[in-house]
């Protein structure tokens, strides 16, 4: 039987001491989130603005698709990529497989449809609002992006913020295509999962504490940035 | 008063607008050819708004053609602005959302400054240039979308129905500054169904009722004796 409060006393602990395992782990995970944010939303944010301000033929079946993969299963997702990297996969010649990269891709993939969609709906809202005035004012849809986009900025935010939330709380497809290996490709969420297997619920406890901090600061960041946009 | 004014005349031949089979302006002949200021006056519902969305190409006629002078091409609009009834602008400063303008329009960054400057005075709105337009009153948001037309310098300006939401004394400001158009050779053409303001404004009426063009006469001619029954009730009501 585990002692509750002697396995949260000691969490607390290795949070507080800096434990250089729990810091490594932390850090490699905020590297993997971050790049993955990074490289999601250089994606999206143009490919949101696009499908919210221009009318073309496909747009509603590209839409339909994005917010499909919205829901994507991050196990499959691992499951295709560790296809896709695997020595015999299409792209095994790369060697990502059980590389932090594998992770960055894997979780890029999953938050890219968030971070599409929840730009395209900011976006179209916000040239819905305008677009009387725009054909009024004879204003190209390509001059109004600018300023439409630092309209939206706050809503933007808030869907990166989203995407960031999705991809630090992943662990399905990390665990497949980043194979868990100690000092390599070991994250906060997989850490979690192999050490409650083991029973080493000291590690999983002060880990799922930062989870949970992550958790906590985005969402009350995604609350201030709403607030900052109301006034 | 006929006028040598570059944009006019305007022309709609047989003009109409329809939306599932409703037809909202209909079988409309009209031709402008004077300077000053053309007001469309008529009830609520009566199809002014449609019929200067029309003239701006915001919508397109379902048949009949409407055309200015021929002269002009059709490919820079920027002679012509319209001043919609409930504007939008960009939650960004004032001077943003005029500058905004030029840069559409594609006027030459060196001369940004100077327009700016004029629009802003012209407007009254030099002193709150830097400040956000989500923080300003309807009749300075009003104002706004006046000096965003004024820095274009259009020789014709359509408004449509401004001063609705307005209280008098912001009636008052925005309406001296359409004189001031009128003044600098631009063409008005203006909706309203407030009779009064028709009255101070208006160098020639265009009456509308029920999405069709019933009269069309100097603006002192209408008010003394209107032609048709239908402005003659619509006189009479507003006076009662």
């Amino acid at each position: 039987m585990h002692d509750d409060q002697g396995i949260l006393t000691t969490a607390i602990q290795l949070i507080f001491t800096l434990e250089p395992e729990l810091v490594e782990i932390v850090l490699l995970s905020l590297k993997v989130s971050i790049t993955a944010v990074i490289m999601a939303t250089l994606i999206s944010i143009p490919l949101g603005t696009l499908l919210g301000t221009y009318r073309f033929r496909s747009r509603d079946f590209i839409t339909g698709i994005i917010n499909a993969l919205m829901g994507l299963p991050p196990v499959v997702v691992g499951l295709a990529f560790y296809l896709l990297l695997s020595r015999s996969g299409p792209l095994g010649n790369l060697e990502l497989l059980f590389t932090s990269s594998a992770m960055i891709l894997a979780q890029c993939i999953l938050i890219t449809p968030i971070i599409i969609s929840l730009t395209q709906q900011s976006i179209e809202d916000l040239f819905k609002q305008h677009e009387l005035q725009f054909k009024a004012l004879g204003a190209p849809t390509l001059l109004t992006l600018r300023p439409l986009l630092r309209d939206a900025r706050t809503s933007l935010f808030t869907a990166v913020l989203a995407g960031f939330g999705r991809a630090s709380a992943e662990v399905g497809a990390v665990l497949i295509v980043g194979g868990n290996i100690n000092h390599l490709t070991r994250v906060m969420t997989t850490t979690i999962a192999l050490e409650t297997s083991k029973g080493n619920l000291e590690l999983a406890m002060a880990l799922g504490i930062i989870l949970l901090i992550i958790s906590f600061t985005i969402t009350s960041l995604m609350i201030v940035v709403r607030k900052t946009q109301s006034v | 008063m006929q006028t040598n004014h570059h944009s006019l005349p305007l022309l709609l031949e047989d003009v109409a607008y329809e939306v599932d089979g409703l037809e909202l302006i209909k079988d409309t002949n009209l031709k402008i050819n004077s300077a000053g200021s053309t007001i469309i006056l008529g009830h609520n519902g009566s199809g002014k708004s449609l019929l200067l969305k029309l003239l701006h190409g915001v919508i397109t006629p379902s048949s009949g053609q409407i055309t200015w002078n021929k002269n002009i091409p059709a490919t820079n609009q920027y002679w012509r602005t319209f001043l919609l009834q409930r504007p939008t602008f960009f939650k960004q400063t004032v001077h943003y959302n005029i500058e905004f303008v030029l840069r559409i329009a594609q006027i030459p960054t060196n001369e940004h400054k100077t327009r700016c400057q004029q629009a802003l005075e012209i407007c009254g709105l030099t002193n709150i240039s830097h400040q956000y337009t989500h923080s300003l009153s309807g009749g300075e948001l009003q104002k706004l979308s006046l000096a965003r037309a004024w820095v274009l310098k259009p020789t014709v300006v359509l408004l449509d129905e401004p001063t609705v939401a307005l209280d008098p004394p912001s009636v008052i400001g925005f309406e001296n500054i359409i004189r001031q158009f009128k003044q600098s050779g631009t063409k008005v053409i203006m909706t309203t169904h407030d009779l009064a303001q028709a009255k101070r404004l208006a160098d020639e009426i265009v009456f509308i009722d029920a999405g069709k063009v019933i009269e069309q006469s100097p603006a002192e001619k209408f008010f003394s004796r209107p032609r048709s029954n239908q402005a003659q009730n619509f006189i009479s009501g507003e006076l009662i």
